[in-house]
C-alpha cells in the first residue's frame, strides 16, 4: 500500500467519510465525527500506520487533511 | 431577590471574566447581571441552552439572582430531545443561541443578548415552583431523559464553599472552563471560582485544540479540569512535554480513573509541581462529594479519597445498615448540605420540596479501608459514563427501539456495546450512526455486536450477566 493509500484509509475509517471528501475542505469539526474524540483516533491511526510518535504541537496543529500531509513530512513520510 | 452566588472578593482584585469576544471585570459582570435580572420573571421556569460564554453566564447568574428557575442544557443537545423536554416541562422562557434548531411554535422573541435570543412561550401553563428550587440539571443529558435534579441556592453555595476550601481557591486563581456549563462538574468549576472572586476564562475548546493551549499561555491559566477521557488526551499529547508553567492545579472527576493512569498523571504532575486532585461526585449532590488529596495519591492509588469539608460518607449493606468493618463492599452513602432536593420527572414535581433531607444513596458500590479512604467497586444501576457524561443503558435501548431496533445495551465506561439479534434486515452500522447522532456521542465509542439471538433469563428478560462475559 502506498503512503497516500495508508493516509487516506486512516481518514476514511476515522471519520466515516467517502473518498471524494478527502480534500482541503476536510478540516477539524467539518464533519460530525471529526471532534476531539475522532481527532485522537485519527492521530493514533496515523501513528500506527506509519510507525511514528507525533509531537504535541503537531497533534494539536493537525487541523485538516492537507495540513496533515505537511506535518507528516517532518517524520520523513511523503504522501 | 436573593444575594446570588458571586463572591465580593473579585471586585476588589483585578479578577476578570473572559470569553472569545469580551473581557469583563467583576463590577461589569454584576451590572450586566443586574440589568438582565430586571427583565427576567421571578419564579418562572426557563430553559438555558448554550455553551461557555459571557451571555450564557450572565443569563444563568441573573436567573439565580431574580429567582427564575433555569434548566441548563448543552448546545449540542439533539433537537428531538430538546422538543421532548419542552413538551414535558412546558417552560415560560427558552434562551438559546441563534441557529439552534427547535420547535418554536407559539413562542416569540422577547429580547436578545449577544448571539442568544430569549423566547417567551405564550401558552405555557402557570406552574407551582417550590420556594427552595433554584436550578435544574439533567441526569443523563445526551439521552434527553426528562429526569432532572432539583437544586437549591443553599446546595450550590455550600458545594462551592467546600470546593474552595479543599482546593484552596483564592481570588488570584485563573481557571479555564474545559468542560460544558450544563455539566454539573463544569458548573461547579464556574460556581466555585465566582464565589472565590477568581478569574474565569470561558472557553469551549477541547484539550485537542491549539486554541486551548494558546489560552493557557495567554491568560497564564492556573487550573483546569478533566474527565478520565481528558486525561487520555493529555497522555496522548505527551503531557510530560507540554510547557504550562502557570498551571498549578488539575482536577479529575466524571468517572473512575484507571489506577495506572492515575499513577502516571500523578508522577508527571509531581515533576511539574502541579497539584493533582482525583475527585468523585454526582449531580444529585450538586457536584462534588469526595476528593483525594495529592499527598495521599501514592498510598491510596485508585481511591476517591474522603468526603469534602462539611460532608460525610459511609457504606451501607442491603438492609440499609451502616457497615463499620473496613473493606466490605456496600452502597456508598453521602450526607451534606449539597445533597439535592430530589428529582423531577414531570412539571408537577417542581412543586416538591426537599425529599432527600441531606442524604444521598449514590447507587455506587464502594468499600472503605481501615484509614477511612473510599474505593469505588461498581454500580447498582445500569448506566455508563461516556466521556464523563452519564448514559442510562435502559434509555439507550428505548431510543434504539424508537428507531426500530431491538437490542440490548451494555458496555464499560467510554464504550457502549449494543448486542443486536441477527434477524434484523438492516446493516448494524445504521444503528451505530443513528445512536451516535441521537446521543451526541462519537461513533468510535459505540460498538455493535451481532448475535444469533439475545441471551435471556427464564423470566424472558435479557441476561446481562451473560453479556458482561462477552464484552
Amino acid at each position: 500500500m502506498s503512503n497516500k493509500e495508508k493516509y487516506d484509509n486512516v481518514f476514511l475509517e476515522s471519520f466515516s467519510v467517502s473518498s471524494d471528501m478527502l480534500n482541503e475542505s476536510l478540516v477539524y469539526q467539518s464533519v460530525p465525527a471529526w471532534d476531539s474524540v475522532g481527532h485522537m483516533g485519527m492521530i493514533a491511526g496515523l501513528e500506527e500506520a506509519f510507525d511514528i510518535m507525533m509531537e504535541t504541537d503537531d497533534i494539536i496543529e493537525f487541523s485538516s487533511y492537507t495540513v496533515g500531509i505537511e506535518k507528516l513530512k517532518k517524520y520523513g513520510i511523503e504522501i | 431577590m436573593t444575594t446570588g452566588i458571586v463572591g465580593d472578593l473579585g471586585a476588589d482584585r483585578s479578577s476578570i471574566i473572559v470569553d472569545g469576544l469580551s473581557t469583563l471585570s467583576y463590577h461589569q459582570l454584576e451590572e450586566q447581571v443586574e440589568s438582565l435580572a430586571g427583565k427576567l420573571p421571578q419564579r418562572e421556569l426557563l430553559f438555558l441552552i448554550g455553551s461557555n460564554d459571557i451571555p450564557f453566564l450572565t443569563c444563568y447568574l441573573a436567573s439565580l439572582k431574580c429567582g427564575a428557575v433555569p434548566l441548563l442544557l448543552g448546545q449540542g443537545l439533539a433537537s428531538e430531545h430538546l422538543d421532548r423536554l419542552i413538551q414535558t416541562y412546558d417552560p415560560r422562557f427558552v434562551f438559546l443561541s441563534d441557529g439552534a434548531s427547535w420547535n418554536r411554535d407559539g413562542s416569540k422573541e422577547e429580547w436578545r443578548l449577544g448571539e442568544y435570543a430569549c423566547y417567551r412561550r405564550e401558552r405555557a401553563a402557570p406552574k407551582v415552583l417550590h420556594e427552595d428550587l433554584a436550578l435544574l440539571l439533567a441526569t443523563s443529558g445526551s439521552t434527553g431523559s426528562p429526569k432532572l435534579v432539583r437544586l437549591s441556592l443553599r446546595n450550590i453555595i455550600s458545594n462551592a464553599e467546600s470546593i474552595i476550601q479543599y482546593l484552596g481557591i483564592t481570588a488570584d486563581e485563573r481557571a479555564i472552563t474545559s468542560l460544558p456549563f450544563n455539566y454539573s462538574y463544569g458548573l461547579s468549576v464556574i460556581n466555585s471560582h465566582l464565589r472565590a472572586g477568581a478569574s474565569l476564562i470561558l472557553s469551549n475548546s477541547t484539550l485537542m485544540e491549539k486554541d486551548f493551549w494558546q489560552q493557557i499561555g495567554n491568560h497564564r491559566i492556573t487550573s483546569f479540569s478533566g474527565v478520565p477521557y481528558s486525561y487520555d488526551i493529555l497522555l496522548k499529547l505527551r503531557f510530560g512535554q507540554i510547557d504550562m508553567p502557570s498551571v498549578k492545579t488539575l482536577t479529575q472527576a466524571g468517572g473512575r480513573l484507571d489506577q495506572n493512569k492515575m499513577k502516571q498523571i500523578h508522577a508527571i504532575c509531581r515533576e511539574k509541581k502541579i497539584r493533582f486532585f482525583p475527585m468523585y461526585g454526582q449531580t444529585e449532590a450538586t457536584a462534588r462529594i469526595a476528593f483525594l488529596a495529592p499527598q495521599d495519591i501514592e498510598a491510596k492509588l485508585g481511591s476517591i479519597g474522603k468526603a469534602i469539608p462539611g460532608g460525610q460518607l459511609w457504606i451501607e449493606d442491603q438492609n440499609g445498615q451502616r457497615i463499620e468493618t473496613p473493606n466490605i463492599t456496600g452502597e456508598l452513602v453521602y450526607a451534606g448540605s449539597n445533597v439535592s432536593l430530589g428529582y423531577a420527572e414531570c412539571s408537577a414535581d417542581l412543586a416538591l420540596g426537599d425529599v432527600n433531607h441531606g442524604v444521598l444513596h449514590t447507587g455506587d458500590l464502594a468499600r472503605m479501608d481501615a484509614e477511612g479512604y473510599f474505593f469505588l467497586e461498581g454500580r447498582r444501576h445500569r448506566f455508563l459514563k461516556i466521556f464523563g457524561v452519564r448514559v442510562s443503558l435502559d434509555a439507550v435501548e428505548e431510543i434504539a427501539e424508537s428507531k426500530g431496533w431491538k437490542c440490548a445495551a451494555h458496555g464499560v465506561d467510554d464504550m457502549l456495546v449494543l448486542f443486536v439479534a441477527e434477524s434484523q434486515n438492516r446493516h448494524p452500522n445504521t444503528l451505530k450512526a443513528d445512536l451516535a447522532e441521537s446521543l451526541s456521542v462519537h461513533p468510535s465509542a459505540i460498538k455493535v455486536r451481532l448475535m444469533s439471538e439475545l441471551p435471556r433469563l427464564k423470566t424472558g428478560k435479557v441476561d446481562y450477566q451473560c453479556l458482561s462475559r462477552m464484552l
